[in-house]
């Protein structure tokens, strides 16, 4: 039986590395989009792991609308990055500033 | 299916490692298509991690809509762009520090949600929980899901649709190098403009 902690700890450390991909990156839209989906996955693991360790279900539903949350951000995201490589020719983080914000 | 204790850790472990390391080389490529891949390759070791809680039909879901369809997606649109590739070696090197302080700190304040001042323990299921050989985590999850959770069930179908027609209408083009109407064109046409009547002789046979 692996105990609860192990799973825990799988997941932050798979949170806390994809955390530090989306800061690290500077280039790269899809690659903080996929950072995210990571991200995702390893609060899916925890949500899973509790679900198991304290045997209710409401967690399994909960990663399904996760699931399929993360499948329409994926969608609508990535249809954006088209657009925004459209207009621009890049999707390099650090030139989105044309707001000036 | 109850494999023997020190095979499922094994697998657990294998699996865990596997994940990890990949979810690291997901950050630290340089090239946008591995990243892909190597977030592939995360998603089927945590596939195996679920299937060890017995969640087998979201397992099942992750690999098949997941690494079917939203990795296959991602990877279109990688391959679509010219994206530059740009060393990410000097930059991972001068963050190292920062990053293993932040990961500490991550794992740290998850696991001291399991402190026994929480309670937490106590909830727990201190036996391995044995299910019977004909439980069916698909069934069980359908159950609750088409009852308890029906609305939200529902609400979640209006986002799919919402989400393919948004991805849709941003990435459509019109198409350039076909014949279309011009509707605003056709609405605003004048009768007078397009026929125009001449008076004459009519003609007589001889």
């Amino acid at each position: 039986m692996i105990p609860l902690e192990h799973y825990l700890f799988l997941g932050a450390v798979l949170f806390g590395l994809s955390l530090v991909g989306i800061m690290l990156n500077r280039k790269n839209v899809i690659l903080v989009l996929m950072c995210v989906e990571l991200m995702l996955l390893a609060v899916n693991t925890n949500f899973l792991a509790f679900s198991h360790y304290l045997n209710q279900t409401a967690g399994e539903v909960f990663v399904f609308f996760i699931l399929t949350v993360a499948a329409a951000e994926a969608a609508i995201g990535l249809a954006i990055v088209m657009l925004l490589f459209r207009n621009r020719g890049t999707i390099d983080v650090d030139q989105m500033n044309q707001l000036k914000g | 299916m109850i494999l023997p204790i020190t095979m499922i850790q094994v697998v657990f472990y294998g699996f865990a490692t596997l994940a990890i390391f990949s979810a690291l080389m997901v950050i630290t490529q340089n090239n946008p298509v591995r990243c892909v891949l190597f977030l592939v390759l995360t998603f089927f070791a945590s596939s195996v991690l679920w299937m060890l809680i017995q969640a087998e039909f979201l397992a099942l879901i992750l690999i098949l809509v997941y690494v079917g369809a939203v990795m296959t997606l991602f990877l279109f649109v990688v391959m679509m762009l010219d994206i530059d590739i740009v060393s990410m070696k000097p930059h991972l090197i001068r963050s190292l520090p920062f990053i293993l302080i932040f990961l500490a700190g991550f794992v740290a304040i998850t696991l001291s949600a399991l402190a026994p001042e929480h309670g937490l323990m106590q909830l727990l299921t201190q036996s391995a929980i044995v299910q019977p050989a004909d439980y069916s985590n698909t069934e069980q999850l359908g159950l609750v899901l088409y009852t308890e959770y029906a609305y939200a069930l529902e609400i979640a179908a209006v986002l799919l649709v919402v989400a393919i027609i948004a991805a849709i209408s941003l990435a459509h083009r019109a198409p350039r190098n076909c014949k279309t109407q011009d509707v605003v064109k056709q609405i605003n046409i004048d009768p007078k403009d397009r026929i125009v009547l001449v008076k004459m002789q009519a003609e007589t046979e001889r």
